[in-house]
């Protein structure tokens, strides 16, 4: 049975797929490296996280839909907090931003 | 400390507490559900230390000490939400601790529903409280 957060899972699941990239090919300065890695396991423990469950087959199931979207939600902040945070930060030091100076 | 250092480690605490307790919760469900083995010994055991601690904090109010991994929002949330049956919802917490406690008494739903109501006031403090430091 497919159900109402699949596509939300699978659409974040994505973030943290393109998250885990980027921080992967991030060039930062050496005294910035340990926070890059530190920053890149996060990442890495929710990408593994949001895999476990959509590969969980109870997912489905409407008794355990508040505890799967509970999950969803720390995993959405964790991926609002690295995109705003350290990501956009090294994107606007190199120029990649999307914004103007 | 400052306010965002004192919001981060509020937004740490209720989202990890938020977070075991979802994940025991889904164990429980998981372990009823498929007729398997559910959280060990040990796993039962901290959880009603948290429940336990919880209770105690409850029980003593605004006045009383506070603990540390027990996020205040979390249980300021829980008090407004109970406070005209307040000696119920202790009584379900003392229960709660007792059931889990023991090894050889099953969770029933009851069980499963206090922690449920728990962990979504851990889940709605952590929510605010990331809101909170996105604003700053």
């Amino acid at each position: 049975m497919t159900h109402v957060l699949e596509p939300l899972l699978h659409d974040l699941a994505e973030r943290f797929r393109f998250l885990d990239e980027e921080i992967s090919k991030m060039q930062v300065p050496p005294e910035a490296e340990s926070c890059r890695q530190r920053i890149h396991r996060l990442v890495s423990i929710g990408k593994n996280r949001i895999d476990s469950v959509l590969a969980d087959p109870d997912i489905g199931r409407p008794e355990f839909a508040k505890n799967f979207y509970h999950t969803y939600k720390r995993l959405c902040e964790l991926a609002q907090a690295v995109d705003e945070g350290p990501l956009f930060c090294a994107e606007s030091v190199s120029g990649r931003g999307s914004f103007p100076d | 400390m400052s306010e965002i250092s004192a919001l981060s480690h509020e937004y740490e605490a209720s989202a990890r507490l938020a977070e075991e307790l979802n994940e025991a919760i889904l164990t429980i469900k998981k372990s009823r559900l498929h007729q398997r083995i559910g959280l060990t010994e040990d796993q039962r055991k901290i959880l009603a230390g948290t429940v336990a601690a919880l209770r105690q904090q409850l029980e003593a109010g605004q006045g009383g000490a506070q603990s540390e991994f027990l996020p205040q929002e979390m249980v300021e949330r829980l008090s407004e939400r109970h406070r005209p049956r307040m000696a119920y919802f202790l009584d379900d917490l003392s229960r709660t601790v007792s059931v889990l406690g023991n090894d050889l008494v099953p969770l029933d739903d009851s069980i499963i529903g206090v922690l449920d109501e728990i962990c979504d006031a851990a889940d709605e403090t952590a929510s605010a409280v990331f809101r909170r430091m996105r604003r700053r």
